[in-house]
């Protein structure tokens, strides 16, 4: 994705998860993947957005979670997601998903089946088995 | 005469054949790991030689390396970029598809958390780490 981000016209926790809700729709209306979309956000802006897309790509690891962390990534030009927090449809990120938002430093992350009933998932751990 | 023992010793010599390969398919003879980790610390010298962390895997299927992986967190500025899951992801676009079902996956150290679940989305058969080729088993849902 190298378009532009169409940000929300008024940032706030509602408007960036249905974000994560729309991509989550969409990706599954188009048979890309899973109804799952997560957006990356910093300073009140969304610097990286993603859906599922395990069918498109034949990528077992292209959870809406990963491609929305890839996407920030590759948007800002650096792995290190520091101040960074993600916005997630669904329950909690699977440990996958939970791991790579450890690795890209995010601060938080937060996940919901509806924008207005987010739950805080905490910061990322490496997390135990 | 001489045709027909000729033909006689011949039979026998492509039954033996058939026995020897029988025999190393189901040993699945050490020398074949040795051979795939090899290629997995070939991709953890690419890593390097990149500039990269020193990480490397490769996903094999029915004795065809099928998946190359080598670690590409800072030379693709992705923090999802670790070797395991380049290798998968390499792995899913030379089958076409997501499943790996059947595939075994060889990589130089113990995968991380994010990686052993990548490899259980795959429903990679198993995972073999580092130079003295460790059988890790099924990979598991987060550990
Ligand atoms: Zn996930
Ligand atoms: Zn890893």
């Amino acid at each position: 994705m190298a378009d532009l981000i169409k940000q929300p016209a008024v940032s706030s926790p509602a408007a960036f998860m249905q974000r994560a809700l729309d991509l989550a729709a969409a990706t599954q209306k188009s048979g890309r993947g899973n109804a799952y979309g997560a957006v990356i956000v910093r300073s009140d802006r969304i610097i990286g957005e993603g859906a599922n897309a395990i069918y498109a790509h034949h990528d077992p690891t292209a959870h809406g979670e990963v491609e929305a962390i890839k996407d920030a990534c590759r948007r800002i030009g650096d792995n290190d997601l520091s101040g960074a927090v993600i916005y997630t449809s669904g329950g909690a990120p699977c440990p996958m998903c939970a791991t790579a938002c450890y690795w890209a430093n995010l601060d938080r992350i937060y996940y919901a089946h509806r924008a207005d009933d987010i739950t805080d998932g905490g910061v990322p751990e490496y997390g135990k088995c | 005469m001489l045709n027909r023992r000729s033909m006689l010793t011949g039979a026998m010599a492509a039954m033996m054949t058939g026995l020897l390969t029988l025999r190393n398919a189901l040993a699945q003879p050490a020398n074949a790991h040795s051979g795939f980790i090899k290629r997995a610390f070939a991709m953890r010298r690419r890593a390097v030689a990149e500039g990269d962390q020193a990480y490397g895997a490769i996903v094999v299927k029915k004795g065809r390396v099928i998946g190359l992986g080598p670690s590409r967190v800072l030379t693709n500025m992705d923090a999802t970029g670790h070797a395991e899951m380049e290798a998968l992801r390499d792995a899913g676009r030379t089958l076409g598809t997501h499943d790996l079902s059947g595939c075994i996956l060889y990589t130089t150290s113990l995968p991380c958390r994010m990686c052993e679940t990548a490899a259980y989305w795959g429903n990679i058969e198993r995972v073999y780490t580092g130079a003295d080729i460790t059988d890790r088993g099924k990979p598991g849902y987060g550990c």
